[in-house]
């Protein structure tokens, strides 16, 4: 699994290993470490390590014996000089290594394996491609963050009109900002430094709700600020086609916006609604559902190429 | 469902763990902002990483240590792990 996320994020992605053998309950855990060890005197401890972690569910029930006859097959697949393997394996060139490492981890106090630390922070979520895929798309997203929410940029006494570019065509979106001044401004900023320029919508629940706004497309990323609900009592999503700001809690506002597909009473009250489709809604309806949370290997959602800001 | 930077208490060191879905509705939304936002709106600002003093429970990377990958890379992820 951190195999392929460091082949997909060559650049991005540091890969580091190092030795927990639960000896206590794992009878071949240190002679594996070991091989593995044995492996990279040759250069090849990640082809090694590889091999062993999907062979695994062959050798883990061997007697010891049989084990150590079996690695002298692996050793022979990945083409090591098969007499120093047996030498350095047999020879417990290693073993010290391992026992240094292992007690080190015990130490720690590390709970079990395997256990993952995610820029020096213990990582305790779900472990698979995605999550960790997801982590690193938000990590990249970071240099593009802000430190501090925007400046003044509009005027809410004018009238601001976004266009959403898209393949399928153009949505016109009429922003209320004299109502909700803040998160228009906050649009119209993001708009303008291009934040929303090659971004999907992530999620499309179709009858429901269109959801994009995000550069790293995970649906947890944001312009590294919040700004404040901006709730107009009179304002209701009532029906297709309106905007509103996707939040994680009261006054968590970021760059996530959703389009409406239909009345949605659930969201008053919650959602800062400051804007209304007036043209295009029909581009919205045919953008492709899309839903990462129930599948998360969904193909890529619509594009939106740039959000461009009239102001008359 | 939401990643959040959970910093854990008894001064265990902080986790990245994913919070449950939000009861009422399926909108994704936008995570805790990681870089801390010094300005006034921001209504949440969450911890970004371990103090210093968690930090060192583990030991810096070093070349001793099995790595693919640049050492300047933007992520580090770091097994601890178990063959069998």
């Amino acid at each position: 699994m951190l195999a392929q996320l460091h082949q997909e994020y060559p650049d991005d992605v540091r890969i580091v290993y190092r030795h927990f053998p639960l000896v206590d309950i794992h009878d071949k855990a240190q002679l594996a470490a070991e091989a593995s060890e044995a492996a990279g005197a040759q250069g090849k401890f990640w082809k090694m390590h590889d091999l062993l972690f999907e062979q695994q569910a062959a050798w883990v029930n061997l007697p010891i014996a049989d084990f150590r006859k079996l690695l002298d097959d692996y050793a022979a697949q990945l083409q090591l000089d098969a007499a120093q393997f047996a030498a350095d394996l047999d020879g417990g060139k290693f073993t010290p290594k391992i026992q240094s490492a292992y007690q080190t981890a015990t130490g720690i106090g590390l709970p079990g394996t395997p256990f993952l630390l995610f820029n020096g922070v213990p990582y305790q979520g779900p472990v698979d491609h995605w999550a960790f895929a997801a982590l690193v798309k938000l990590e990249k997203l970071k240099s593009r963050q802000f430190s501090a929410p925007p400046p003044e940029v509009i005027d809410p006494f004018k009238k601001y009109v976004a266009t959403l570019h898209t393949a399928r065509g153009e949505v016109q979106i009429e922003l209320f900002a004299e109502r909700t001044p803040l998160t228009v401004n906050n649009f119209v900023f993001l708009a303008r430094e291009g934040w929303f320029d090659n971004i999907t919508f992530h999620q499309m629940l179709p009858g429901l709700v269109a959801l994009t706004g995000d550069p790293s497309g995970t649906g947890f990323g944001g312009p590294g600020y919040f700004i404040p609900d901006e709730i107009v009592p009179e304002f209701k999503f009532d029906a297709a086609g309106w905007v509103g700001m996707a939040n994680a809690g009261r006054d968590t506002n970021g760059s996530q916006f959703f389009i409406t597909l239909g009345p949605l009473p659930d969201l008053n009250g919650k959602y800062t609604l400051f804007g209304k489709v007036v043209s295009g809604l029909d581009v919205v309806q045919q953008i492709t559902p899309r839903d990462p949370t129930a599948n998360p290997e969904a193909p890529p959602g619509d594009v939106i190429t740039k959000i461009t800001i009239a102001e008359k | 469902m939401v990643f959040a930077l959970a910093a854990a208490a008894c001064g265990a060191p902080p986790t990245l763990t994913p919070t449950a879905p939000l009861p009422t509705l399926t909108l994704p939304a936008p995570t805790a902002a990681p870089t801390l936002a010094p300005a006034t709106p921001t209504a949440h600002a969450i911890t970004p990483g371990p103090t210093p003093t968690e930090v060192s429970l583990f030991a810096p990377v070093t070349e001793a240590d099995w790595q693919a990958g640049p050492a300047e890379a933007l992520v580090t992820i770091i097994e601890y792990g178990d063959f069998q």
